[in-house]
């Protein structure tokens, strides 16, 4: 990337959500409300855990922040525009998506996997540019996938195709990275290591990134933003000391206190 | 370090020295099938004869020492067969590769969304309709632009039921693929069965229908060619510069469209393309089965499933693939292409499964 965002409280939004509402239609008919009015904004360099249940709605807040579905209600805006007035490419160009259950096609070698990342730059037709060889490769060491290379993607284990697939999306050089459980699969030192990872590239490259994760002792290690999404809402949005509490875990997650205690590393905070 | 050394070669797709190497590969064997099925027949010329009048022909000093009808067989009857079939084949093969990744379906072919279906009921109403209604035999001889009724019906039967399917495929809102495929499917069987329909009650035309639906490369000639060559050739160009997009449609529609793709065109301009190349193809030569589906598998097991190789080394293998079979078909006499391409492709192409599956299995 020629630009280099440097990190800063008075950066203006790269994306900003403001009363998104949405809701799935069936037969035509609305059938069941996903996000009911959450706002939103991410500024470059910022580190944001989206944290929910299962049917919370992160999902379909990562397809209509990046226009994949229309926000029935509210505005999605990217880089100040209506994220549906951007092409899907510059869209692409911008934010890259990490899907919770992406296809793998067989056949194809890690580093042509990686590879695919760049399209949404390619200016040739045919073939890719040194910058795209650059790219990919810093994506592979970034993504801790170098010593894949050369391998099919359709033989490797669940771990080593969950980093190859963030080495795809990082390859895209977006400014705003939306990672739906990126840390799936992964042993414990490769969640470790991804969320340093994406510490890193937040401070040096002002890269934005949110996360959808669901370990709370994890995600308070990496010490980001936290945003509580349930049923359809945020119920909590700031730093992780303050969103992690066990009393709130509790509540919107349905577990008792000691348990949500216990999830979130043992330390009560301040509670 | 390690990693400059491991993948700066491996990065930007094949090497140039690879795809160079790949395509060139194709494209010898096909003029090799080409230049073999040329010379090789029932009557009298041979293949050192075949090539003695080509180099007479491009005005070479070669001596004549083949019969003065030798010529004529050559150049008005095997030549412009030969060319249709590797047409055919390289349409098929690359139609193939664009559907079964449009469709993510291994077991699709570019038949599939109601192609084939469509131009078989154009073909065969061209054929019986003579038949059927007496008073159109007058007008059964007439041909347009040297062009026979059946080709021109099954030409515009074809691109109208993909168009039928995909109006209905797109009621109801958004069309997804597996929408697009079962009504290919629905729509094929019902059309299949107004052939049936058509067929029991074709009477003495029986024989060039059935003949027809089996895929035959006998009837072509230099002003189909003309018409289909262009066809074939502008829609398979125009899918290979869209290699791109084929690849990225492998990882799903939301990762696709995450990478910038935007779906609904991007969808509707490569069912538009190989359905144009598919039709083209089946108007000059009925319904050849297997070249279609299994070409892009046996080339995707050779050399990868990267579309910037596997599209264009389709082409030229389905072409190269339908040449030789049509020379089996016409030296064994009377059997149809279609026959020969599964007796002798599927075997073949059973035990390269084999093999690829025994490949990936030991360490």
């Amino acid at each position: 990337m020629s630009h280099l965002h440097q990190p800063s409280p008075h950066s203006s939004p790269l994306l900003e959500l403001k009363e998104v509402g949405f809701g799935y239609h069936r037969r035509g008919r609305p059938d069941r409300e996903v996000l009911r009015g959450v706002s939103l904004s991410v500024t470059p360099g910022e580190l944001v855990a989206l944290l929910g249940p299962n049917g919370s709605g992160k999902t379909t807040l990562f397809r209509v922040a990046v226009g994949l579905l229309p926000a029935a209600r509210g505005s999605v805006r990217l880089d100040g525009r209506p994220v549906m007035d951007w092409t899907r490419r510059e869209v692409a160009q911008r934010i890259a998506i990490l899907p919770q259950l992406p296809t793998v096609p067989d056949g194809f070698r890690v580093e042509e996997l990686v590879e695919m990342g760049r399209a949404p730059h390619a200016r040739s037709r045919f073939g890719a540019s040194a910058e795209d060889a650059e790219a990919v490769e810093r994506a592979l060491i970034d993504a801790d996938a170098v010593d894949l290379v050369g391998r099919r993607v359709d033989e490797l284990s669940g771990g080593e195709r969950q980093r190859v697939l963030v080495a795809m999306t990082l390859a895209q050089e977006p400014r705003l990275l939306l990672l739906d459980e990126p840390t799936q699969h992964l042993d414990l030192a490769h969640q470790v290591a991804l969320l340093a990872t994406l510490d890193r590239l937040r401070r040096t490259r002002g890269l934005a990134v949110v996360a959808v994760l669901h370990d709370p002792a994890l995600t308070a290690l990496a010490d980001p933003r936290v945003v509580l999404l349930n049923a359809g809402r945020v119920v909590a949005d700031g730093p992780a000391a303050e969103v992690l509490r066990p009393a709130l875990l509790a509540r919107v997650f349905d577990i008792s206190v000691p348990t949500a205690l216990t999830l979130s590393g043992g330390s009560p905070r301040g509670t | 370090m390690r990693a400059s050394v491991a993948t700066r070669s491996l990065v930007g797709g094949p090497s140039l020295g690879r795809a160079t190497l790949v395509i060139g590969g194709a494209l010898v064997v096909l003029l090799a099938s080409v230049v073999v099925a040329v010379g090789l027949g029932s009557v009298e010329v041979g293949l050192p004869e075949a090539i003695g009048i080509i180099g007479h022909r491009l005005g070479l000093p070669v001596t004549e020492t083949w019969a003065s009808t030798a010529p004529t067989i050559l150049f008005e009857v095997r030549l412009p067969r030969v060319l249709a079939g590797a047409l055919v084949g390289a349409g098929l093969g690359g139609a193939g590769v664009v559907f079964q990744a449009l469709l993510r379906n291994p077991m699709a072919d570019p038949y599939v969304i109601g192609t084939a279906a469509g131009a078989s009921l154009g073909a065969v109403l061209a054929i019986t309709a003579p038949v059927l209604v007496p008073a159109l035999a007058l007008g059964a001889g007439t041909a347009w632009l040297g062009i026979g009724l059946a080709q021109v019906l099954a030409f515009a039967g074809g691109l109208g039921a993909v168009a039928l399917v995909l109006v209905i495929a797109r009621q109801g809102g958004r069309s997804n693929m597996v929408t697009l495929l079962l009504t290919g499917y629905a729509v094929s069987s019902l059309v299949a069965a107004v052939v049936a329909l058509l067929l029991v009650s074709s009477g003495r035309a029986l024989a060039s229908v059935v003949g027809w639906l089996l895929g035959s490369l006998g009837g072509a000639g230099y002003p189909e060619l003309a018409v289909a060559a262009p066809l074939v050739f502008g829609g398979s160009a125009l899918l290979l510069f869209r290699w791109r997009t084929l690849n990225l449609l492998l990882l799903g529609d939301e990762a696709a469209a995450g990478l910038g793709v935007d779906l609904v065109p991007a969808r509707r301009g490569l069912v538009l393309l190989a359905t144009l190349v598919t039709s083209a193809a089946v108007a000059l030569a009925g319904t050849i089965g297997f070249v279609g589906l299994v070409v892009p598998h046996l080339v995707r097991l050779a050399i990868g499933p990267d579309h910037r190789l596997l599209l264009p080394v389709s082409c030229l293998g389905g072409a190269a693939l339908l040449v030789l079979a049509d020379m089996v078909a016409r030296l064994v006499g009377g059997v149809p292409v279609g026959v020969v391409t599964a007796l002798i492709g599927a075997p073949f192409f059973l035990w390269l499964l084999h093999r690829a599956a025994g490949a990936t299995t030991t360490p």
